[in-house]
C-alpha cells in the first residue's frame, strides 16, 4: 500500500465534492431561494404591521404578556448550542469523527444567534427606542445580560467559525476557475488573510482555534444560563426555579445536536456527501442525543417529582394546566413525542440508523420548541392575584413572523453553503491522513508542507 | 359617630364592667384629676415619656385606670385627635407613656380617662416642642456584600473581549506570513 | 509583540481593536448611567415616605352602594386610564373558611421592588419618596417588570391609547401619566403629583367608606380624608398585613384585614359592578383590548 498516493486521491475527491456547490448552482436552488425570500418578506410585512399597529396585531395582553416571540427567542438560542458548543466539546475532546461535521454545526450557531437575538426587538414595544439599551442600560436587568452576553457569544462564534474555514477560503481562493466574479475572488483572498499554510501560519492558526475552543465553552453555557434567568429572575410560580439554567442549557444542547442532524442529512443528500458525512456520524450524534434525552427526562422528572409532592403555592394551578388542563396537549407532545420516543428510537439497534436518528431529530426540534412555548406561556398563564386565568394563541402576525424567522434561517444556510465549502476540508483531509498513516504503521513519510498541526490534533484516535 | 369614639366607647364599656365585677360595687362618682408631665424640649426621634397621674377627689390614687393618649393631628386636609396609645395606672395612680417623636415643632400630648361608674372623666394635656431635623425611616432593601459589584462582571467581560482581541492579533500575523495571495495556486493544498 | 504594520494590518488591526474596544466601551456608558433613583421636588424639609393603607373591614367592593368599585373609577377620571387598566383594582378573594372579601389594590410601590431590578433602561425607578415610577417616555416596551411584578400591577398600551382632547396637551409626567404613550407599560403612581400638594390620591379620595389611608412613614401617620391615625398604631392595633409578604418585596401597602363588615356586608354575599370607562364614551371610536387576551 502506498499511503501519500492514496492520500492525494482521496483528497482530491473531497476538494471536487466539498467545492463543486461553490462552483455551480441549479435552478431549484434559485426556486429554493426564492421562495425562501418570499417568505421572510412575508414575515417583514408582519413586522410592518405590527410596528405601525402596535403590539395589539398580536394575541399577548397584560396577563400573558409574552408569547411566540420569546419563546423563539429561546428556541434559537437553544440551537445555536447545536455549534458551538458541539463542536468545541468534541474537539476538545479530540474525537476524530467530528471533522466533517464542524463546520455546519459551528454554522448553525452563527445563524441561529442572529435570527435569535432578533426575537427580543420585534417583541419590544418601542423598538424605535432600542438605543436606550446602550444610553440608560442597567447592569442590574436580567436583559442587559443577555444583551452581553449573546454579543459576546456571536462575536465568538463568527471568530470560531472563522478560524478553521481559512484554509478553506484560501483553497477556494486557489481553486477559483477565471469564470469567477472579481467580487468574489477579491472576498475569498481578503478573508484567506495570505495563507500559505506555512509552519509559521499553521502554529498562529493552531493557537487561535485552541483559544477559541477553550472560551466558547464557558460562553456558551453562561448564554443560555442567563436566556434563563429572563424567567428564573421573576418571582412566577414555575420559573422561580434555581435548576432553570441547567434545564435551560441541558435542553440548548439536545435540541442543538438535532438541528445539526437534521441539517447534516439534508446537506448529505443535496450535496452528496455520503463519503464524508457517514452513517457513524448520525449514530454517534444520535448517541449524544440519546445521552440528552435520557438528561432531560431525568430533570423533568426531577423538577415535577420534587415540586409536585409538596404542591406548595401555585403549583398545584400549574401542574392543573400542564398536565390536565389548556396546555396538556403541548406537554404530552414534548414528553412523549419529543423525550420518550426519540429515546427508545435511538435506544432500539432495528430503528438507530440514519432515518431513524434524523426521524428521532425532528421530532426532538418540534418536542423543544413546544418546550419553549409552553414554558413561556405556562409560566405567564398562572394567576398572580384573584383572577380568572387567561388565554393566549398567538395570531397571524406572530405565526408570520415565526415562518418569517424560520426562512430566515434557512435562507442564510442556503447562501453560506454557496459561498464556503460546508466540510472542512482540510480538517478531513488530515484526519484522514492521520488514520492512513496509523494503519501503514509509523514510517517517517511525512508530508510537511500541506500539515496543519494544532496542538490538539497531535495524537487522533482511530476511525 | 365616628370610629374612633366606637372604639373609645367600647374600651370604656369594658373598663366598667371590669370594675364592677373584680373591684367595687359602684356607687357615686367621685370626680378624678389627671397629672401630666413631660419633657418641654425633644428632639426628633427621641423617646418622649409622658408621666400621667391618676388622683380621686381625695388625692387618693385611682389604680388601673385605662388612660387614652392623643394628639390633635393635622395631615393633608383632614385634622383630628390621632390616638398615640393607651396606658392603665398602676396602685400608685402612675402610668408611663412612651412614644417616638416623629412630627416636628410645637404639639400638645392630651391624656384622657373617659371615666367609669365609680369616676368620673378627666382630660389633661402637655404641651411640647419637637425640634431638630433627619430622617428616622429607613428604606433598606438587599444585602450588601462588602467587594462585590458590578466590576466582576466587567472583568468577566473584559477578560473575553481581550482573549478576541489575541486572536485577532494571531490573524493578522497570519496575514504578515501570507506572500502574495493570488500568485500562490495551491499553496498549502493538494496539488493536481 | 512586534508586529510590522504595513497599510493591510494597520487596517485589520484597527479594526479588531475597534471591535474589542465597543463592548467595554458600552460597559462603561451602561455604567454610568445606571439610575435608580431620580429626584422628586418635594416641600418641606424632611422627605415624605408615602403609603397606603387599606381598611378591608370598610370594602364592600362598593355593593352596598351599588356601583362599580369607586377607587377605580376615581383613578380612572383622574388619569384618564385607558381600558382596560385599572391601576387600582378591587379584587374579590376568596377567604379561606367561606365567603368573599375584597382587596383593593394599588401598585404595592414595593421597595425591594421586582420591576425596578429587572428593567434594563432604568424606565422604571424609585423615588426618594418610595414611589415605584414607569418613565414611559425611556420605556422600551421589553415588558419584562410586567413577567416580574408578582402582583399583576403592570399594565401595557397594546395600540394607541385613547387621549381625551384636554389631555392632548398635557406636560407628560410620570406621575400623571397623560398623555398614555403607545407601547409602553403604566401604572399606579400613588399620585405623587397630588400627595406633593397636600392632596389625597384620586382612589383615596374616591372611596365613599374612608377605607383607604394615604399617609406618610416617616412622620408616621396617615388619613383617609376623615381622620387622622398615627401609622404605627393604627397598624399595630389592628393587625395589619401585606400581600404576598413571604416574597421579601417589602411592599408600601399594608391591608387591615376585613370583609367589609363595619358596613354591614355578608361575607357570601359574591360580586361587584364591573368597572367602566365613562370618559372613554366621549371618544368615539377608540380602541381598547382586554387584559386576559383573545
Amino acid at each position: 500500500m502506498e499511503p501519500v498516493r492514496h492520500v492525494e486521491h482521496f483528497r482530491e475527491r473531497l476538494e471536487r465534492v466539498a467545492l463543486a456547490p461553490l462552483a455551480h448552482s441549479g435552478w431549484r436552488y434559485f426556486l429554493w431561494v426564492f421562495f425562501l425570500a418570499g417568505v421572510v418578506g412575508w414575515g417583514a410585512y408582519a413586522f410592518l404591521t405590527q410596528y405601525r399597529e402596535g403590539l395589539i396585531v398580536t394575541a399577548m395582553r397584560d396577563r400573558i404578556s409574552w408569547g411566540l416571540y420569546i419563546a423563539l427567542f429561546v428556541f434559537f438560542i437553544g440551537i445555536s448550542h447545536a455549534g458551538t458548543l458541539i463542536s468545541a466539546i468534541l474537539r476538545a475532546s479530540q474525537a476524530g469523527w467530528r471533522t466533517p461535521v464542524t463546520r455546519i454545526a459551528e454554522f448553525i450557531t452563527v445563524v441561529a444567534l442572529m435570527v435569535g437575538a432578533l426575537m427580543p426587538l420585534i417583541d419590544m414595544g418601542r423598538p424605535d427606542r432600542l438605543l436606550n439599551m446602550f444610553f440608560y442600560g442597567r447592569w442590574q436587568s436580567p436583559l442587559v445580560w443577555d444583551i452581553l452576553s449573546i454579543t459576546t457569544y456571536l462575536t465568538g462564534s463568527i471568530i470560531y467559525l472563522y478560524l478553521p474555514m481559512i484554509p478553506d477560503i484560501a483553497l477556494v481562493r486557489d481553486r477559483l476557475g477565471p469564470t469567477a466574479s472579481g467580487l468574489k475572488r477579491w472576498v475569498y483572498t481578503a478573508f484567506s488573510l495570505g495563507w500559505q499554510g506555512t509552519p509559521d501560519q499553521q502554529r498562529y492558526l493552531g493557537r487561535a482555534i485552541t483559544l477559541m475552543m477553550l472560551l466558547i465553552i464557558p460562553i456558551a453555557i453562561s448564554v443560555h444560563t442567563v436566556v434563563s434567568w429572563v424567567f428564573a429572575m421573576t418571582l412566577r410560580e414555575p420559573w422561580d426555579n434555581p435548576m432553570f439554567g441547567i434545564y435551560f442549557v441541558a435542553g440548548a444542547i439536545f435540541s442543538g445536536i438535532a438541528a445539526l442532524i437534521i441539517l447534516m442529512a439534508v446537506l448529505r443528500r443535496i450535496f452528496h456527501l455520503e463519503e464524508y458525512i457517514t452513517p457513524k456520524h448520525f449514530i454517534n450524534l444520535g448517541y449524544l442525543m440519546g445521552a440528552m434525552t435520557f438528561l432531560m427526562i431525568y430533570f423533568n422528572a426531577s423538577e415535577y417529582i420534587v415540586t409536585g409532592y409538596k404542591m406548595a403555592g401555585d403549583e398545584a394551578f400549574h401542574f392543573e394546566q400542564l398536565f390536565t388542563g389548556p396546555l396538556a396537549p403541548y406537554y404530552w407532545f414534548y414528553a412523549l413525542g419529543g423525550l420518550i420516543l426519540p429515546g427508545l428510537l435511538i435506544l432500539f439497534p432495528w430503528t438507530r440508523n440514519i432515518k431513524g436518528i434524523v426521524a428521532a431529530a425532528g421530532l426532538v426540534i418540534a418536542g423543544m420548541w413546544v418546550e419553549r412555548y409552553f414554558i413561556v406561556v405556562g409560566g405567564l398563564r398562572v394567576p398572580l392575584m384573584p383572577y380568572a386565568a387567561a388565554s393566549y394563541f398567538p395570531s397571524w402576525v406572530e405565526w408570520s413572523i415565526m415562518a418569517g424567522a424560520l426562512a430566515g434561517f434557512a435562507l442564510i444556510i442556503s447562501v453560506f453553503v454557496k459561498l464556503f465549502p460546508v466540510i472542512a476540508v482540510w480538517e478531513v483531509a488530515e484526519h484522514h491522513e492521520a488514520t492512513v498513516k496509523e494503519g501503514a504503521e509509523e514510517k517517517e513519510k511525512t508530508v510537511p508542507r500541506r500539515r496543519l498541526v494544532s496542538e490538539l490534533e497531535r495524537s487522533h484516535e482511530s476511525v | 359617630m365616628n370610629r374612633f369614639s366606637l372604639r373609645a366607647f367600647g374600651a370604656v364599656l369594658i373598663v366598667a364592667a371590669y370594675l364592677l365585677a373584680g373591684v367595687a360595687p359602684a356607687s357615686a362618682v367621685e370626680p378624678v384629676t389627671l397629672q401630666t408631665e413631660a419633657t418641654k424640649e425633644v428632639r426628633l426621634g427621641d423617646t418622649v415619656t409622658v408621666r400621667v397621674t391618676a388622683r380621686d377627689g381625695q388625692g387618693r390614687p385611682v389604680a388601673k385606670a385605662t388612660i387614652l393618649m392623643f394628639s390633635p393631628a393635622q395631615f393633608g386636609a383632614a385634622s383630628g385627635e390621632m390616638k398615640l396609645g393607651q396606658v392603665s395606672t398602676d396602685a400608685s395612680g402612675q402610668a408611663t407613656f412612651t412614644f417616638q417623636a416623629r412630627r416636628q415643632g410645637p404639639q400638645t400630648i392630651v391624656a384622657r380617662f373617659s371615666g367609669n361608674g365609680k369616676y368620673s372623666t378627666a382630660e389633661n394635656s402637655v404641651a411640647l416642642t419637637v425640634s431638630g431635623s433627619g430622617h428616622l425611616y429607613e428604606q433598606k432593601a438587599g444585602v450588601e456584600i462588602p467587594g462585590l459589584g458590578v466590576w466582576v462582571l466587567i472583568m468577566l467581560l473584559g477578560g473575553f473581549w481581550s482573549a478576541y482581541l489575541f486572536v485577532m492579533a494571531l490573524l493578522t500575523r497570519i496575514a504578515r506570513k501570507g506572500e502574495q495571495p493570488l500568485r500562490s495556486l495551491g499553496g498549502g493544498h493538494g496539488r493536481e | 509583540m512586534k508586529t510590522k504594520l504595513t497599510r493591510r494590518n494597520f487596517l485589520r488591526l484597527a479594526g479588531a481593536l475597534g471591535m474589542g474596544l465597543a463592548i467595554p466601551t458600552t460597559a462603561v456608558a451602561v455604567a454610568q448611567n445606571k439610575q435608580d433613583e431620580k429626584p422628586t421636588p418635594h416641600t418641606g424639609a424632611r422627605l415624605r415616605r408615602w403609603v397606603m393603607v387599606v381598611d378591608q373591614r370598610y370594602c364592600d367592593g362598593c355593593q352596598s352602594v351599588d356601583k362599580p368599585p369607586q377607587c377605580g373609577q376615581a383613578c380612572i377620571e383622574g388619569h384618564y386610564g385607558p381600558e382596560p387598566q385599572q391601576w387600582i383594582e378591587c379584587y374579590e378573594h376568596e377567604m379561606p373558611g367561606g365567603g368573599t372579601q375584597f382587596v383593593p389594590t394599588p401598585c404595592q410601590h414595593c421597595q425591594n421592588a421586582p420591576c425596578v431590578n429587572v428593567c434594563p433602561v432604568g424606565a422604571t425607578f424609585h423615588t426618594p419618596e418610595g414611589l415605584v415610577l414607569v418613565d414611559q417616555q425611556r420605556c422600551i416596551g421589553c415588558r419584562l417588570c410586567m413577567a416580574a411584578c408578582p402582583y399583576d400591577r403592570r399594565f401595557f398600551n397594546w395600540g394607541q391609547p385613547p387621549i381625551p382632547p384636554e389631555a392632548a396637551f398635557a406636560r407628560y409626567d410620570p406621575e400623571n401619566q397623560i398623555p398614555a404613550i403607545k407601547g409602553t407599560v403604566m401604572k399606579c403612581s400613588f399620585c405623587g403629583m397630588l400627595a406633593r400638594s397636600g392632596k389625597l390620591p384620586y382612589c383615596v379620595q374616591g372611596c365613599d367608606s374612608q377605607a383607604l389611608y394615604f399617609g406618610d412613614l416617616e412622620e408616621d401617620v396617615a388619613t383617609n380624608g376623615r381622620e387622622v391615625v398615627k401609622l404605627s398604631v393604627f397598624l399595630s392595633e389592628n393587625s395589619a398585613y401585606q400581600l404576598k409578604a413571604e416574597l421579601g418585596t417589602k411592599p408600601r401597602v399594608y391591608y387591615i384585614p376585613g370583609h367589609g363588615q363595619a358596613l354591614g356586608r355578608d361575607p357570601f354575599r359574591k360580586g361587584r359592578k364591573p368597572t367602566v370607562w365613562p370618559w372613554l364614551a366621549r371618544l368615539k371610536g377608540s380602541k381598547t383590548w382586554n387584559r386576559s387576551g383573545t
